[in-house]
């Protein structure tokens, strides 16, 4: 969305047309695990004096207490978020629709989960918590819809 | 709500303070059109991305995750929905108060599933998660108030 070449776009629950998600903006983690681009899916942790940063986050076991993560929309490959030095994010599991690049092979209904950052299709014994549902997929133009 | 004999009607949650909307095409494979106050879900693999009437159940590849219901707020009792080939959905379990008539005779607090697209009040059992609960019943009129 940031990035003229980029597929990334939030499609529905985006304030203030939506009852979005939640939104929040946190910095990031220093130095993150991954670049924390948009698309990527993070978790808040503590950067070791109380406040709050971002990183790269990877969803928990099924049967574990459910995960908060967020969908970051604005992150460090944009100027105005390295400038200001946070990430822009929606929080998960609150009404949105997202369309995010992929190298991946998905189809529609497939869940997908947070590895590293990365959404990933959830595959036999995987044992995550999903993130949303796949609800369209484009091989050819590299991008997946999740609903979550 | 598409039509003056109609008693569904969505109380939060929309248009301006959705939850999640999207548009979805009625599956193929449906028995009979798809009219409001469905509970729908996408069809594993279709292509383009279409709905059928939902039945709660974990779903994924190990069983294990919450599923992805739909409400079907505009269906093919619509002029436009016939027109556009489109169902138009909102996300359950999104943030929404919705009325729609039920011949069902619940009590408020009761939870709420899906049978073949109907609410039902039947816990399935298996841990498969309600998409939500009963606010409002009006025994007289045939209607109920749900928020997902």
């Amino acid at each position: 969305m940031s990035n003229l070449n980029s597929q990334f776009d939030i499609l529905a629950g985006e304030p203030p047309s939506g009852r979005s998600a939640m939104e929040g903006s946190f910095p990031p983690k220093s130095p993150p695990t991954i670049t924390l681009s948009e698309g990527v899916i993070v978790a808040v942790e503590d950067d070791g004096t109380g406040n709050p940063v971002v990183d790269a986050a990877t969803s928990s076991a099924a049967d574990a207490v459910p995960d908060y993560l967020w969908l970051v929309t604005r992150g460090s490959d944009s100027w105005d978020s390295s400038f200001a030095d946070k990430i822009s994010c929606l929080a998960l599991h609150t009404g949105l629709v997202f369309k995010v690049d992929t190298s991946g092979s998905f189809a529609v209904g497939d869940l997908v989960y947070a590895n590293a950052g990365v959404i990933t299709k959830l595959t036999a014994g995987a044992d995550k918590q999903a993130i949303g549902q796949v609800i369209e997929s484009n091989a050819t133009a590299g991008y997946i819809v999740v609903a979550t | 709500m598409s039509q003056l004999s109609s008693v569904f009607d969505i109380i939060r949650g929309w248009p301006d303070g959705s939850a999640c909307f999207w548009e979805f095409v009625q599956d193929s494979g449906a028995s009979s059109d798809i009219e409001e106050g469905t509970v729908v879900s996408v069809v594993a693999a279709s292509s383009p991305t279409s709905v059928d009437r939902h039945t709660s159940a974990l779903i994924g590849p190990d069983s294990d995750q919450w599923d992805h219901p739909w409400l079907v707020i505009r269906g093919k009792e619509s002029w436009d929905s016939e027109f556009s080939g489109k169902l138009s959905c909102l996300k359950l379990r999104t943030g929404l108060i919705f009325k729609v008539p039920t011949t069902l005779t619940p009590s408020v607090g009761d939870l709420l599933w899906a049978n073949n697209g109907a609410f039902t009040t039947t816990d399935p059992g298996g841990g498969v998660h309600h998409l939500g609960k009963v606010l409002e019943y009006d025994s007289t009129d045939k209607w109920m108030v749900v928020e997902s």
